[in-house]
């Protein structure tokens, strides 16, 4: 099987079919990534779509000594911080109730209203370790944050998440 | 209870849904689309001068928001704007701003204020991003009651999102009449008219936005030398689901997505050198009536 660079490279000289192995191979857990942050399908396929439509615009740019889906799923997870922090009404006193539910609910109810209860930018710190298996150093590299940065996001996620449950008694 | 909550999060990882095929097959269309040869770029080298210019730009935009009013009116207008709006038209004891909101590079907002202690900002963005709002008539409706005042509406192609703060929470009417009045004085940019597209307009399209971009840039004017853009038409636009999102399908069906490729900036950031727009023609000509992105 050809490697991202190898296909990496193709695409750089044009093949089409070369993008789109690399798409089969990524869009999963890209796709993921954004319906993690986002918790909507159009916005998380608008997200992801959005990853690979810059990746095939700036392959030039891309690093073939680094793995290639960090870098896709940081764009995507950029991009979903964004289209979610645009849903944000104007006015600031409008944000306290603010939450990201999820479209198609998760088995675990109480967990899932924890979750929505979460800003972008800690579910994603959350999805990424979690559900992605990334580990706190490749999340910093991911999000393009100091290692200290995700670590107190993921800790202050955590946090919120036990205060939320326990406060429910589940 | 951490290590229950990890263990209740690792389970609901394995419950993540599935992109459906139908999304992932589209996605994959225009991704795949969007694969050119690369032809290298010689490395540049800019200042970050250029970054702080672009920040500074912005920056003045945002101090009006926060003079508190005075009693002369400042009008400060970035060409964030397409070919019309959005903002505040000027008026007598208002101050008015409009700027693009640096952390999308789409969004504009747009500030009004006086010496009364009154501040309507407005954020304008593409209705894609917020499918379901509904549909509105300029002017708006200042609500009633209440220090801030929230409006919402989608109008032509963009939602607006408009916070109106008054200085107590029972204002003189006189000063609610003046805020009722500026509301009135807000500018959103319409949906076109637009023609059915010729073989030829995709070409004519991307020549147009090229030409009218250097007028229209927000950021600093030497930016744009040596863009470069793609154009592609109706349905096969990659973004033509938020184009139809924003003006309906007819209008989307007739619109020419244009990606313009800023090189000077391809080595500070994807997001300052890529910029998307959609273009339509009418009777009157070209127009731009979106910045996608």
């Amino acid at each position: 099987m050809e490697t991202d660079a190898d296909l990496v490279l193709a695409a750089r000289r044009g093949s089409r079919e070369a993008f789109g192995q690399l798409f089969d191979r990524h869009w999963p857990r890209v796709w993921r990534a954004a319906y993690s942050t986002t918790g909507e399908r159009e916005l998380a396929n608008d997200a992801a779509q959005d990853a690979f439509l810059r990746a095939a615009s700036a392959l030039h740019r891309f690093d073939l000594s680094r793995p290639l889906e960090p870098w896709l799923v940081r764009i995507a997870i950029n991009r979903a911080v964004d289209l979610v922090r645009a849903r944000r009404r104007l006015v600031s006193e409008d944000l306290a109730d603010e939450r990201y539910a999820f479209d198609e609910p998760l088995p675990d109810e109480e967990l899932q209203e924890a979750l929505s209860r979460l800003g972008p930018e800690r579910r994603a710190v959350i999805a990424l370790h979690y559900w992605l298996d990334y580990t706190t150093p490749e999340i910093a590299e991911v999000l393009g944050v100091p290692l200290g940065t995700v670590n107190s996001r993921l800790a202050r996620a955590l946090r919120d998440l036990r205060l939320h449950l326990e406060a429910r008694n589940v | 209870m951490s290590d229950e909550i990890e263990r209740r999060l690792r389970a609901a990882g394995h419950r993540l849904p599935d992109p459906a095929d139908a999304d992932t097959r589209v996605a994959r269309a225009h991704a795949v689309a969007a694969v050119r040869p690369v032809r290298r770029r010689r490395p540049l080298v800019l200042a970050f001068a250029v970054v702080l210019a672009v920040g500074g730009a912005f920056g003045v935009g945002y101090a009006v928001a926060g003079n508190g009013g005075s009693a002369k009116p400042v009008v400060i207008r970035k060409s964030a704007a397409l070919n019309a709006g959005p903002g505040f038209l000027p008026a007598e004891g208002w101050s008015i701003g409009v700027a693009l909101d640096p952390q999308s590079g789409s969004v504009v907002q747009a500030t009004a204020t006086n010496g009364n202690g009154t501040r309507i900002a407005a954020r304008f963005e593409a209705a894609s991003v917020h499918r379901g709002v509904p549909r509105g008539l300029l002017p708006l409706r200042l609500p009633d009651g209440g220090r801030v005042r929230t409006v919402v509406a989608h109008v032509g192609a963009t939602v607006v999102d408009v916070g109106v703060t008054f200085r107590s929470a029972n204002p003189p009417v006189a000063v609610v009449v003046a805020a009722r009045e500026e509301l009135g004085r807000l500018v959103v940019p319409a949906c076109p008219a637009a023609l059915p597209l010729a073989a030829a307009d995709t070409g004519a399209a991307k020549a147009y936005v090229l030409r009218w971009l250097p007028s229209h840039y927000s950021g600093d004017a030497s930016e744009v030398a040596g863009a470069t853009a793609t154009a592609r038409s109706g349905k096969a636009m990659p973004r033509y689901g938020e184009a139809a999102a924003d003006c309906g399908a007819p209008v989307a069906a007739r619109s020419v997505e244009v990606d313009v490729v800023l090189p000077k900036l391809t080595q500070i950031s994807a997001s300052l050198s890529e910029l998307t727009y959609f273009a339509a023609k009418t009777a009157d000509g070209w127009t731009v009536w979106e910045r996608a992105r």
